[in-house]
Order: C-alpha cells, then sequence, then structure tokens
C-alpha cells in the first residue's frame, strides 16, 4: 500500500547534521495494524510525519499505491493529507470551542459529508456525548473522538502519534482494541507509533526502529513470545553506543 | 529580578514587532497632545503677548459719529478708564494694476491697541504717509518708500509708506465678514496720523471709531471659550433694558447699555473683545485646539491601552507555561505582576519619550496651519502638562500591563502547567442546538464561541476599529463640513454672483437706476440688540424681493413676509422657538420692534435674524439699503469700474477665502486620516495575531488533516471580518458624534458649522477601515504558512 525505499531524512540542527532516518525501507500493508517502535530518537515520529504528508525525505522514494508522495508540490501533499490521511495524536489535539459531533464533522466535511460525523461517533461508542465539549470529556473518550476525527476523513491510511500515552492502561487497553477493530475492518492500514512495548499484543507486524534504521520487522505475535529485543534492550545498545563513539 | 530582567529584554527583542505597536500607540498618544499643546499654548502665549504689549482695548463702538458730548458721556461711564477715538475709512486702491480695499484710520490715542511695527519707520504723530499691513504689504510687493494712490469717495491722495505694522486689532482680519479667511489681496489696512487724515484722506470725515480701556486691570485678559455657554447662559432673558448681558466685566455690561442710549441714531454697534472678530478669533483659536488636543489624546489613550492590554496578553498566553514554571519554583505573584508591568514600563515609557521629542514638528505644522492670524511672533510652546501627560501615559500602559498578567498572577502553577484545553466551552446551550446553529459551518460556530469566551478581546477589537472609523469620519467629515458648508451658502441660500455696495453719496435716484440695471436684491446688515439676548449683539439682515436669497427653515419653508427668521445656533442660544416674540433694536435707531418668529433657519453664517423689508417698514423701521446681491458673471468686471459702487465682493473669492482655509488645515485633515489608518492596522493586526497565538496549534492540527491554506485562512478572518463589521457599525455614529465635536470647536456665535459627511467620504473611510481589517488578516495569513504541522504532534506546549 504504502512504501518507503531507501528513505532518508537529515536535519540541520545549529552546525550538526543530524540523520533521522538513514535508508529506511519498509511496507505498510492494507488492513493490517502497524506499529512502528523505538525508544527516543530512534527517527519513529520522522517515520511519521513522513508517512503523513507532513514532512519530505532527504533522499529516497515514498510510494502510496504506487505513486510517489516524495514528488508531491505542497498543495499535493495537503490533499493528501486531506484524502488518503488519517491521524490521531498524543494530546487529541480537539478544538476546544467546538463540540465532540462539530470536531467530528468539521474533518467530516472534507469529504463533503458532514452528516456522518454522528455515525463516526457512535462507531466509537460516544454518541450520547456528542454535545460535550472536549473538556468535559474524559482522556479517553477525547482520545475516541480523535479518532472518530480520523475516521470521518474516510482514511486509507490512519497514523497514530503514541495514541495511549496520554492514557491510563485500562482506556489505552480500549483505544487499542478500537484500532485493531478498524484495521480487522480491512479497509483502512493503521500505523501506530510508540516506546510502549506493551501496544505491540495482538498486532500485525512491528517495525523496530533504532539510530535512524530499521532494526527488525517482525509480527506482533513474535514479539508478545519474546522474540526480538525489547525497547529497553534498544535502548540500552543505543547508550552503549553513544558512550564507545565519545570514547573513540 | 536579574534573571527577569534577562527575560524582559529578551521577550522584548524577540517580539519586538507586537511591542513596537504599542510603543507606536503610546507614542502617538503623546504626539497628538503635546503637538497640539506646543501650536495652541504657542498661539496663546503669543496672542497674550501681544494682547499686553500694545495694550488692547476693552472693548469697541462704532458710530455715524462720535460729538464731543458722546465722547465725553462715554468717558464718564461706569467702568470705562481710557478711551481713543479715531476715524476709520475704507478706500479704494490700485497698485501695480490690481483693485484692493484698505481700511484706513487715524492713531487716535497712540497708548491703546498700539500697533506692531514691523519694518520702517516707528510710528510717530509727526510723521506723513501711511503705515501699512504687513501681509497686504508683502502680497502687493510695496516696500518702503513707495507711494500708494487712495481713493475715498473719488477723493484720491497719494501716501508713502512709512512702514508695515500689525494692528491687535486686526488679528485675524478679513476685510468684511463676507470672508472667513484673510484676504490681503483684496483687503488690507493701515494708519496714518490725525493730521494726514484731516488734511489729505477725509477732511469732513467724522469720528466714527472708539476703543475703550476699561477699569481694572485688562492686561491679558483672554476670552474663557469653556465657560461661555455658562456666561452666556446666565444671561438669558436679559434682554433691553437690563443690566449684567455682557461676558466677562461688570464695566463692558454697563457700556452695552450705555452706549446705545448715550449714541441714539449714531449708535452702530458695541464689541468686546469675545465679539469683535478682528480680535475674538485670535483669542479663540488656543482654546478650540486645547479641546481638540483633549479630544483626540482621549482616543489615543484608550487605543493605547487596548494596545499594551492585547500585546501583554498575547505575550503572556504565549508564555503561560513559563509563567507557571516561574510560580513553581516560588517567585511571587506580585513579582510575576511586576515583571510584567515592567513591559508597560518601558515600552510606554520609551514611547511616550519619543511621542514628547517629535512633538515639535506635529506643533510648527499645526502652528503654520494657523498663519491666518497676524501676530507679531508666533513659536510653539509648551507647559508641565506635556510632561505630565507623558508620564501618565506611561503609567497607564504599565498599569494596563499589570491588569493583563492579571490571571495568570491568581492562578496555581499547575493549572497552567495543565495546558489550555480547560479553559475552553462550557455547556452547550440549548439555543446552540436548533436549526440556525445547526445551519452556521462550523468555523463560524468556532468564531462565535471564541469571541464570547474572549469578549474583551472582541470588545477591544471592536473598539478599536470603531476608533479608527470615528477619526476617519472626522478627518474626512471636517472639509467636507466646511465644503458643504460653501456649497449651501453659495449655492443655495445665496445664489448671487457679485454683492455690491453701493456709493454712500448715490442719490436715491442712482440707487434705483442701479437697481434696475443690475436687477439686484437689496438687502441692509445691521447690528441688533436682542430680547432675549445671550449677551451677543447679532446681524439684523433685512431684505427686499429678489432671486438671490433662497434661505429655508428647518421645516424647509422659503423666507416671506411677516415675521421674523432666526438662524439656529442665535436660537438655541436664546432658547427661541418658532411663534415666540422677539425684540429687536437695530443701530442707528432708538426704537425697538417686536416680532413674531416665524421659522427657524438651519443657516451656518451669519447668526441672527431675517426679516422681509416690508415687515420691517410696517413695524416702523427704516430699510436703507446699501447692500445689494447681483448676478451673472458678465457684469463682474464693469461692477469695480462703476463710480455708484463702493465695494464689489465676489462669491467665487468668498468660496476661494474658504477653500484656503481649508487647504491651511489640510495638513491636519491627513494626519488625522493618517492615524486613523494606523491605528486600525496596529489594533486589528495586534488582535488578530493574539487570536492566531490562541489558535496555531488547532490551525496546525488542521493542516495536519488535510485543510489547505486558504481554508484556514478563512477560518482565521471571520474573528477579523465580525470584529470588523461591529467596529465599523459603531464607529458610524461615534464619528459623527466626534465630527460634531470636532466641528463644534470652530463654532462661534457668528458661526455655526453643520457636521456633513459626503456618501463618497463615508464609503472611502469604510474602504480604509475594511480594506485595513482586509490586509491585516493577509499579514496574519503569511503566519498560516509558517505553521509547523509537526508542533500539533507534539505534546501540549
Amino acid at each position: 500500500m504504502i512504501t518507503f525505499k531507501n528513505i532518508s531524512k537529515e536535519y540541520q540542527v545549529g552546525d550538526q547534521k543530524v540523520t533521522a532516518l538513514n535508508k529506511v525501507d519498509l511496507a505498510i500493508e492494507q488492513g493490517q495494524l502497524t506499529v512502528i517502535l523505538g525508544p527516543s530518537g530512534s527517527g519513529k515520529s520522522t517515520a511519521l510525519n513522513l508517512l503523513g504528508g507532513m514532512d519530505r525525505a532527504t533522499a529516497g522514494t515514498i510510494k502510496f499505491e504506487g505513486k510517489d508522495v516524495s514528488a508531491l508540490s505542497d498543495r499535493e501533499l495537503t490533499d493528501y493529507r486531506r484524502d488518503v490521511v488519517g491521524f490521531v495524536f498524543q494530546f487529541y489535539n480537539l478544538i476546544p470551542n467546538l463540540t465532540a459531533l462539530e470536531n467530528v464533522g468539521i474533518a467530516a466535511q472534507l469529504t463533503g459529508n458532514q452528516d456522518a460525523a454522528a455515525h463516526y461517533l457512535k462507531t466509537v461508542g460516544l454518541e450520547q456525548r456528542k454535545n460535550n465539549f472536549p473538556h468535559q470529556l474524559s482522556g479517553g473518550e477525547m482520545q475516541r473522538v480523535a479518532i472518530a476525527r480520523a475516521l470521518a476523513k474516510k482514511p486509507r491510511l490512519l497514523l497514530c502519534d503514541e495514541p495511549t500515552g496520554a492514557l491510563d492502561s485500562h482506556t489505552g487497553q480500549q483505544v487499542m482494541q478500537t484500532l485493531q477493530e478498524i484495521a480487522a475492518a480491512g479497509e483502512v492500514a493503521v500505523v501506530l507509533v510508540t516506546h510502549n512495548e506493551e501496544l505491540v499484543s495482538g498486532t500485525d507486524k512491528v517495525i523496530r526502529l533504532f539510530d535512524g534504521q530499521v532494526q527488525e520487522i517482525v509480527s506482533g505475535t513474535s514479539i508478545q513470545k519474546g522474540e526480538g529485543a525489547t525497547c529497553g534492550e534498544l535502548a540500552l545498545k543505543s547508550a552503549i553506543h553513544t558512550s564507545e563513539e565519545v570514547g573513540s | 529580578m536579574r534573571y527577569l530582567n534577562i527575560k524582559l529584554r529578551r521577550d522584548l527583542l524577540r517580539n519586538w514587532t507586537q511591542f513596537f505597536s504599542v510603543f507606536l500607540m503610546a507614542a502617538l498618544s503623546v504626539l497628538a497632545f503635546v503637538g497640539l499643546e506646543g501650536a495652541w499654548r504657542g498661539l496663546d502665549n503669543s496672542t497674550t503677548a501681544f494682547v499686553q504689549e500694545s495694550n488692547l482695548a476693552d472693548s469697541w463702538i462704532l458710530a455715524t459719529e462720535f460729538t464731543e458730548d458722546d465722547i465725553e458721556a462715554i468717558r464718564n461711564t461706569e467702568g470705562v478708564y481710557d478711551i481713543s477715538v479715531t476715524t476709520r475709512l475704507q478706500a479704494s486702491v490700485q497698485h501695480n494694476g490690481e483693485d484692493s480695499y484698505l481700511f484706513i484710520e487715524g492713531m487716535g490715542n497712540e497708548d491703546i491697541s498700539k500697533p506692531n511695527v514691523v519694518r520702517g519707520a516707528d510710528l510717530a504723530s509727526d510723521l506723513e504717509g501711511i503705515w501699512i499691513d504687513e501681509d497686504y504689504a508683502q502680497t502687493h510687493d510695496i516696500l518702503i518708500g513707495d507711494h500708494i494712490e487712495v481713493d475715498i469717495h473719488g477723493w484720491i491722495s497719494s501716501l508713502e509708506v512709512r512702514g508695515t505694522i500689525i494692528s491687535p486689532t486686526r488679528m485675524y482680519f478679513t476685510g468684511t465678514t463676507d470672508f472667513l479667511m484673510p484676504n490681503p489681496e483684496l483687503f488690507g489696512y493701515g494708519i496714518v496720523t490725525d493730521s494726514v487724515l484731516e488734511s489729505q484722506l477725509a477732511p469732513m470725515a467724522a469720528l466714527n471709531f472708539m476703543e475703550i480701556i476699561h477699569e481694572g486691570d485688562s492686561a491679558g485678559k483672554k476670552i474663557d471659550v469653556a465657560n461661555k455657554k455658562s456666561k452666556s447662559d446666565s444671561h438669558d432673558g436679559g434682554g433691553l433694558g437690563k443690566k449684567g448681558t455682557k461676558g466677562d466685566s461688570s464695566s463692558g455690561s454697563a457700556l452695552r447699555e450705555a452706549a446705545p442710549e448715550i449714541l441714539g441714531e449714531r449708535y452702530l454697534s458695541y464689541f468686546d473683545r469675545s465679539t469683535f472678530a478682528e480680535v475674538s478669533y485670535a483669542l479663540e483659536r488656543p482654546a478650540q485646539l486645547q479641546g481638540l488636543s483633549l479630544l483626540f489624546a482621549f482616543v489615543f489613550v484608550l487605543l493605547s491601552v487596548l494596545a499594551m492590554y492585547t500585546t501583554i496578553r498575547r505575550l503572556i498566553e504565549v508564555q503561560t507555561k513559563d509563567i507557571a514554571t516561574l510560580k513553581g519554583l516560588g517567585y511571587s505573584s506580585k513579582s510575576i505582576g511586576f515583571h510584567y508591568a515592567s513591559f508597560g514600563l518601558l515600552v510606554g515609557g520609551i514611547g511616550s519619550v519619543v511621542g514628547t521629542l517629535s512633538a515639535p514638528p506635529i506643533s510648527n505644522v499645526v502652528l503654520d496651519s494657523q498663519s491666518e492670524f497676524s501676530l507679531p511672533s508666533l513659536t510653539i510652546a509648551y507647559s508641565w502638562t506635556s510632561l505630565l501627560i507623558a508620564l501618565a501615559i506611561t503609567l497607564i500602559c504599565t498599569l494596563s500591563a499589570y491588569w493583563a498578567s492579571g490571571r495568570v498572577r491568581r492562578g496555581l502553577p499547575a493549572e497552567y502547567l495543565r495546558g489550555s484545553s480547560a479553559k475552553a466551552g462550557k455547556i452547550l446551550p440549548a439555543k446552540e442546538r436548533g436549526g440556525f446553529w445547526r445551519k452556521m459551518s462550523y468555523g463560524g460556530r468556532w468564531a462565535w464561541r471564541d469571541g464570547s469566551s474572549n469578549p474583551i478581546r472582541v470588545l477591544m477589537g471592536t473598539i478599536g476599529v470603531a476608533g479608527g472609523m470615528m477619526l476617519l469620519i472626522a478627518g474626512f467629515g471636517m472639509p467636507d463640513s466646511m465644503h458643504g458648508q460653501i456649497e449651501n451658502s453659495l449655492e443655495v441660500e445665496y445664489r448671487h454672483t457679485a454683492r455690491i455696495r453701493t456709493n454712500m453719496l448715490n442719490t436715491e435716484q442712482e440707487n434705483e437706476d442701479l437697481r434696475n440695471e443690475l436687477n439686484g436684491q437689496w438687502m441692509q446688515s445691521l447690528i441688533a440688540r436682542t430680547t432675549p439676548d445671550d449677551g451677543f449683539n447679532r446681524v439684523l439682515t433685512i431684505f427686499d424681493d429678489g432671486d438671490y436669497i433662497h434661505l429655508q427653515t428647518l421645516e424647509g419653508h422659503y423666507l416671506q413676509q411677516g415675521g421674523v427668521y432666526v438662524t439656529e445656533g442665535f436660537a438655541q442660544a436664546v432658547g427661541l422657538q418658532v411663534g415666540d416674540r422677539l425684540q429687536l433694536r437695530a443701530s442707528m435707531d432708538t426704537d425697538v420692534y417686536d416680532f413674531e418668529v416665524r421659522g427657524i433657519l438651519a443657516s451656518s453664517t451669519p447668526q441672527g435674524t431675517y426679516v422681509h423689508a416690508s415687515t420691517w417698514q410696517d413695524a416702523g423701521g427704516s430699510f436703507q439699503p446699501q447692500e445689494m446681491l447681483v448676478g451673472g458673471s458678465d457684469r463682474v468686471d464693469s461692477l469695480r469700474s462703476d463710480p455708484r459702487i463702493e465695494q464689489v465682493i465676489l462669491a467665487e473669492e468668498q468660496r476661494q477665502s474658504i477653500e484656503d482655509m481649508l487647504e491651511g488645515l489640510g495638513t491636519i485633515f491627513n494626519l488625522i486620516v493618517f492615524f486613523a489608518v494606523l491605528l486600525v492596522v496596529v489594533v486589528l493586526y495586534n488582535l488578530g495575531a493574539l487570536s492566531f497565538t490562541e489558535r496555531t496549534r488547532d490551525y496546525a492540527t488542521l493542516r495536519v488533516l488535510g485543510f489547505h491554506r486558504r481554508e484556514i485562512r478563512a477560518l482565521a478572518m471571520r474573528e477579523n471580518i465580525v470584529t470588523t463589521l461591529l467596529g465599523w457599525l459603531m464607529g458610524i455614529p461615534l464619528g459623527f458624534w466626534f465630527l460634531g465635536q470636532y466641528v463644534g470647536t470652530f463654532s462661534s456665535f457668528r458661526i455655526m458649522y453643520y457636521p456633513d459627511l459626503s456618501i463618497s467620504s463615508f464609503i472611502i473611510a469604510s474602504c480604509i477601515v475594511i480594506g485595513c481589517s482586509l490586509a491585516t488578516t493577509f499579514l496574519l495569513s503569511r503566519r498560516i504558512r509558517k505553521i509547523d504541522m509537526v508542533e500539533a504532534i507534539k505534546g501540549v506546549e
């Protein structure tokens, strides 16, 4: 569905050049829940930005259903985000002065079907809360509104950035279940970016990033069985690697 | 506080564009007040100095002739300290092929209203020749030692110009009341020794002009314009035969009562410093400008507060977490409050200093626009008030910054560390679930609720735009009002081409022939004492049948026979209404005539009474007109050479006089428009930026969701558009009120300005306000391009 081919992304920070992604190859499939897992600084947020059309790669090719996303203009990238991508943020990013229903509606209108807002709110089980403002909702409810908002655009690719990061474990599980159901429906590719190992359970694919490179790509089931390195191990590896560089 | 001061410095540097607007408003507030103060105080000091140095008379009496007995009687009137009696004549002059008129008078008592000699010989009773006014000499290129030929009713004399002068009794010399502005091309004045007057100019001329010094220290006596109304009110109903009808001194009142009794039919009029136009205009103007400076300073101070408040609010919105962190570290609310107040202190203070230092050029520009006054010196001057205003504006900026920081000073650190989502929206009101709300777009609902939850921001934006609209209406309305007055006076009320004054030596038959030849309309202007009375003698215009006077009452009726008509300003001053009785005692007449008020006229000038000749004669009055209105442009050239005609005033010359005045004031009007534009841009930009700052994260989220920039721009524009619309609507009545106040500062007992704004000016003012709003939104929309979408997926920052 969407592939990274030899993708690199470099930033200039002051005098230094920082490589966030280094020759990364990966593929996201429709109907799958893919987790991009990695510690801080591994490049997972950069990968998410590139997948979402919010940033451009320094080198390499990103293809969505055969179309080169990395060659799109700003305006075309906006259309890509509008028509293809749905986004769920860690801190929900709901507009405080719009109700739950209106927050979904403002996204639904982009597809020309704002009447569908109520349907999507119902899908996430919040039809009773449609007239509440964000501050009147719990964290989990807000995140479900954010998911409904993302779904209301009928995205092909649903990107979730630490969607449970601000939630307690019970609510986080509920949100994860919702995302699994969405992926299982088969029409949407769900990508979840996190550093939380616990979220890989029940997912279809785990792409483990470390220092801007793909460390391994495994199934969620195999991670659950203890195969592959954990994030903690990767972080430790990163620390050793850094200290070796300083020592040399 | 050291690190807070470092933070202060860096915040100022980083957000300099925001603080520049505050600086600008503070500077403009001070500039408006101090700039105008420099002008009005300079004019005030200059006129006061001239009044004192020249020992300007306190009052004046005009008569057809003063006999020895008259002079003695007036000298013995209660309150009279000294008098000067002389002859005033009007002469025709032809110099370098140009026709003009020179008002010549004898020296009289040299200690009263002593002219200032600008060039040439000092005034001396043993020198022959003439001292002419400086402006007239310069306009006609007359040099010291030149000879000019003066024609007084056909008696021609050649006089050597001994020097040039500025007379304190001619500080605002327009020649005749037909002109609003000095017109040295057409009118000048001169002084000759009494011996020259008697031997060369008019051997048989009577003494007709008296200047009086009242008892007590009269030096420096000025008109208190601010108190004029209350004084006038207190004399309402004083009327004929009662005392205490005049403004500022009891001796003046006694003389105003006594003069007509002493002089009988020889009495023409009595004036004091507040009613003698050539003096009062100069003495009133400082108070008018002072009123204007207070009016403008008030508007700008209000807007400085808005600018400072919104800027600090913006800064605080951005720095909420920093403030919470500082509080968490243990900084007290007080020290945080002082920290933010110091932004106001510093920026407001620098603005005030720059405004004060920039004021002299503005003062000079304004003072230059007052060049119609003839004064020996005219320089700008300031007082401690300017410094106090600068300090007050600094203090106001400081307090408004402190006020803006109130919310965060009071809150607990954790409230602000948690983020801002909890502050917005309450519960969805039932009314917002209805049909209208459903039809409203999401952007509309967002803007509405945003505005509802930030009423102060919306109110300030509205006030800012309303203030801009108000200033624009005033800036465009003032010239419109004056142009409107020209149009109304010279094209609607009076439709003559020229106003002629016949030669006083004409026979009745010659006058009748002249009227028949020119098909003119006779009119006679007298000075009349009225009951009820407001302390001012008024112009009484007696008009005959003819085609040139088309004055209309407030109800739209034309002048008719039977009863008198009074102008609106006069009617308001004495409380007259249609159907009331009005008593008149005119100059050169000892009788009192009683009339019914038939209509109120919406006419600007002169403020007085109109009556048809037949009505006047039926009441027993004498109609002996010397003025005639004539039409037709083809006759103009021949009029001035006709010996039966003493003076010709062309309507076109009157129009030009007003145009000249408007040209002189153009700089001030342009300044007002400039300030207005600046105001709208600064206030709207500030508020727009505040709104933008508060919503940046939301806009970034929308960008991630796939909203195009133009869609976000449309969302961002809504609040500005609503604010602009509300401000524009509010600004219209405010603007007309302000225009009324503005033109009112220039109105006097002689002239009443009516606020007027042409449709085109209104459209231009509206376009400027709306255009500024759109331009501001465009400036803000450039920020939308710079929105960092990655910010949206980060945590709550």
